[in-house]
């Protein structure tokens, strides 16, 4: 009877909120998403899990951890994952039928969760902190208590080629470069603003800056402005000139397996640890070169790295959610993600065979997890997550939702500009002025405007 | 009751010229008239049950499918069809409009909030009817929220235009047609789930199911053996009693025979679900042929030609049109089945008279004979 009125109660709330989704749109934009909130089910033994990783990546999850974890435990996991993910957690929360745990790389939206009461505290000890890297421990100051794991972590501020041969510092034709990604069409653009920021500034004026200290237009301190330009005149560069290749790179999907794209020809990509899962067939096939010496910038001031992580929290408290946090964030299961990965069906055409393995904030995943695997290329990034002088979380993942969403949009639109901007002369209309300056202060504007209890991350390099 | 000549004498096996020829005939039951009767009377009764139970089961199993079909199973696929129909059409009509440089798409654009609207109207009925379980729910959640990341996308690349509208607009156009995590293909997922739901309670096994020879169906068996049994007792009363034909038994025998009727009826339905099936399948199929066709041109970026235009449209339309039919035509079909599924309360019932008249029947005999006795 109960789960029948369960279902009941769920496909009647599915049916409204369908319905809300064209009326919220119409009337409110974003804020419809609230209304339209997708339901989960979460009874007996049973458990619903959503998260960012799609093709290859959800493949590996499903085969390499949840099935192993439905064994162990005998409890089922029906995984999700998109894009979409901020949307469908959104939604889902606001509506009170939220998945068990939610897996996401953006520790400013989790915060924001948290602020929004959304998250269930986690028990002490779920996670080893002492044997985790520090960058993946960063809590928004104030929040005495842990409520996400590290599930997975990644290395930025590298760029992937084909072979091993160390590529020579070159023009952005010689750049694979793909804005967009379904619904979070953006991020390439701020990775690369914030590398180059942290290539050019240092871990400190990096942090100041992801933890709102440093205004984006800064008068004293342009750091921001100047990374920014430093891109924008990258990209406006090369032998096409007149930002052919900003707008190729508008026009492009980042995960369009670039490097073996013939059409693409080009020989550079600056993607972090996870960009092998794009290339399921040919991973095998690719090294990578820390971006310092390749980046359009100062020459390098230190080994800096921008790392970022997915990390899990739980929406629905249950034994058995503590159960699967848990479980994800355990030495065993993070050793067991190092290795390759047979998938067993070939159901999905080319995402079937020998998965990439994944990179973990568990110093107890050593380099030679992945040599004993035949995966020395994944040992490197290890060695260069031990070895880095600092490791910088992602500044987009960390900021608040809004200021993401603004970030993300604004490095797509400097990539329409006509750049280099002609010189200011008075007479003339906007479109012959320097735009940064004026986004920068739009978003400054927005960061400004933000509520005061908007949560902020004092710390993100270790 | 009895004639002149009555029953012959139970037990003893002596008495007239047709008695002593039965005792001659060794497969003539050893035991007495009454022991007889009493047998034939529990088999009767017996197969009667059987045969009843047997097509009764068989006949109802077949036609409580229509009913789903027609109220949940069809208007689902057809939904989830109606909503892939509607969000590729919206998608043509925006691109379209950009190339055009006209649109004011997601503004005023009553063409593309129309199909929005039709889509989400879909989804709403798709989730009343929800036939895959909670892993369809699953699939719809997300639907759902990649649905608003759409249109939001859509609203940007309207906004902006140029390579900034443009690369909104591709993020839109992934988000509907990427392979393996787009809108539509997670839709053709549901699909697959109801295409499997569809095949389950459109085909039958067991007492339902169509028979390669139907004879050897249980409920044929049954029906023949029970029709056999009442001929042979019906015949050995002829022998034993005065009476030529036994009343009872011979409308029993009728009711046996207008039962055949409910085999073809059945049958008759059973073609009915797979025309039904054939016909949602085929929807199925047909739009989603479009979709590569449609993938290519929404993405490329040379604007489309009229006569490519032209084309997708009237794919589109005429899937749409398809789906109406479909929608029409399995309605009728799945309706027209009301009638014989009539037939299912009369089964018991028939079954029930049946058995009374042969008790009846017998018992008259019985009767006849104890008082002799």
């Amino acid at each position: 009877m109960r789960a029948a009125a369960h279902r009941a109660r769920a496909r009647a709330g599915v049916r409204f909120r369908i319905r809300a989704v064209l009326t919220g749109l119409l009337l409110l934009g974003l804020s419809g998403t609230a209304a339209c909130a997708p339901d989960f089910p979460a009874e007996g033994d049973q458990l619903t899990v959503i998260g960012p990783w799609t093709g290859v990546e959800e493949k590996a999850f499903r085969e390499q951890v949840l099935d192993v974890f439905e064994e162990e435990h005998g409890i089922t996991v029906h995984y999700e994952g998109t894009t979409a993910i901020h949307e469908l957690i959104l939604s889902s929360t606001l509506a009170g039928d939220p998945p068990d745990i939610a897996i996401q790389s953006g520790l400013g939206e989790l915060a924001d969760y948290h602020r929004r009461g959304l998250l269930q505290e986690l028990p002490p000890g779920i996670v080893d902190e002492a044997n985790q890297r520090a960058a993946w421990l960063s809590q928004p100051s104030g929040m005495p208590s842990r409520y996400w794991v590290p599930v997975k972590a990644d290395l930025k501020s590298i760029v992937w080629h084909r072979g091993d041969a160390p590529p020579d510092r070159a023009d952005v034709s010689e750049w694979c470069i793909g804005m967009l990604s379904d619904a979070t069409s953006g991020w390439p653009g701020s990775d690369w603003i914030e590398d180059i920021l942290l290539q050019q500034a240092g871990p400190q004026v990096y942090e100041d800056w992801a933890s709102r200290e440093l205004a984006w237009d800064d008068e004293e301190n342009e750091a921001v402005a100047t990374a920014w330009r430093t891109w924008l005149d990258f990209m406006h560069g090369g032998d096409g000139g007149a930002g052919k290749y900003a707008e190729e790179a508008l026009t492009t999907d980042a995960r369009d397996r670039l490097l073996f794209d013939d059409k693409a020809a080009c020989a550079l990509e600056h993607q972090g640890s996870f960009a092998r899962t794009f290339y399921p067939d040919r991973w095998f096939g690719l090294d990578f070169t820390p971006s310092a010496g390749l980046l359009p910038a100062n020459p390098p001031r230190g080994d800096y790295h921008v790392v970022s992580g997915d990390f899990a929290v739980m929406l629905r408290e249950s034994d058995e959610a503590e159960l699967l946090l848990e479980f994800l964030a355990s030495e065993e299961i993070q050793r067991l993600r190092a290795a390759t990965f047979e998938a067993t069906s070939e159901e999905d055409g080319d995402e079937a065979g020998l998965l990439p393995p994944s990179f973990s904030a568990d110093r107890r995943v050593t380099d030679e997890l992945y040599t004993r695997n035949d995966d020395p290329v994944g040992a490197r990034i290890v060695r260069e997550l031990d070895g880095a002088d600092a490791l910088c979380l992602d500044a987009s993942d960390v900021m608040p939702p809004v200021i993401r969403r603004v970030f993300h949009e604004a490095a797509l639109e400097s990539l329409a500009w006509p750049w280099p901007p002609p010189a200011e002369t008075p007479g003339p209309g906007p479109e012959q002025q320097d735009p940064l300056p004026a986004k920068l202060a739009d978003i400054q504007r927005v960061q400004d405007e933000l509520p005061g209890d908007t949560p902020r991350f004092d710390s993100v390099c270790g | 009751m009895s004639g002149p000549g009555g029953p012959a004498e139970p037990g003893t096996g002596t008495g007239t010229g047709r008695a002593v020829g039965r005792r001659a005939r060794p497969w003539l039951p050893r035991p007495g008239t009454r022991r007889l009767l009493v047998i034939q009377s529990t088999v009767l009764m017996l197969l009667t049950a059987v045969a009843t139970a047997l097509l009764h089961d068989s006949y109802r199993e077949v036609h409580s499918r229509p009913p789903e079909i027609r109220d949940r199973i069809a208007p689902a696929m057809l939904d989830v069809a109606g909503t892939r129909a509607a969000l590729m059409n919206a998608h043509l009509g925006v691109r379209l409009s950009l190339d055009s440089e006209e649109g004011d798409v997601a503004g005023s654009g009553e063409e593309y909030w129309a199909q929005i609207a039709a889509a989400t109207q879909n989804l709403s009925r798709v989730a009343d009817l929800q036939l895959a379980g909670e892993e369809g729910e699953q699939q719809l959640s997300t639907v759902n929220a990649q649905l608003l990341a759409y249109i939001q996308a859509i609203t940007q690349a309207v906004a902006h235009k140029g390579p900034l509208g443009r690369a909104h607009y591709l993020s839109a156009h992934t988000l509907l047609y990427r392979e393996g995590s787009g809108i539509l293909h997670r839709l053709a997922t549901l699909q697959e789930q109801q295409q499997e739901e569809l095949e389950a309670r459109t085909t039958f096994s067991g007492f339902a199911g169509p028979q390669r020879d139907p004879w050897r169906s249980p409920p044929v068996a049954a029906l023949v053996a029970l029709a056999g049994c009442l001929l042979a007792v019906q015949w050995q009363l002829s022998r034993r009693f005065p009476q030529r034909l036994n009343p009872g038994l011979l409308v029993a025998s009728a009711l046996v025979a207008a039962s055949w009727y409910a085999l073809p009826t059945a049958e008759q339905t059973r073609d009915d679900l797979a025309g039904a099936r054939a016909l949602l399948l085929d929807v199925v199929s047909e739009q989603q042929k479009p979709v590569e066709d449609l993938d290519a041109a929404g993405r490329a970026a040379a604007p489309m030609s009229d006569e490519q235009r032209t084309e997708l449209f009237d794919r589109l339309d005429r899937v749409q049109k398809k789906m109406t039919t479909t929608r029409e035509e399995v309605e009728t079909t799945m309706h027209d089945t009301d009638t014989r599924s009539r037939a299912v309360a009369a089964i018991p019932a028939g079954g029930g008279v049946a058995a009374v008249l042969i008790l009846a029947g017998l018992q008259r005999h019985l009767v006849q004979y104890r008082i002799r006795q």
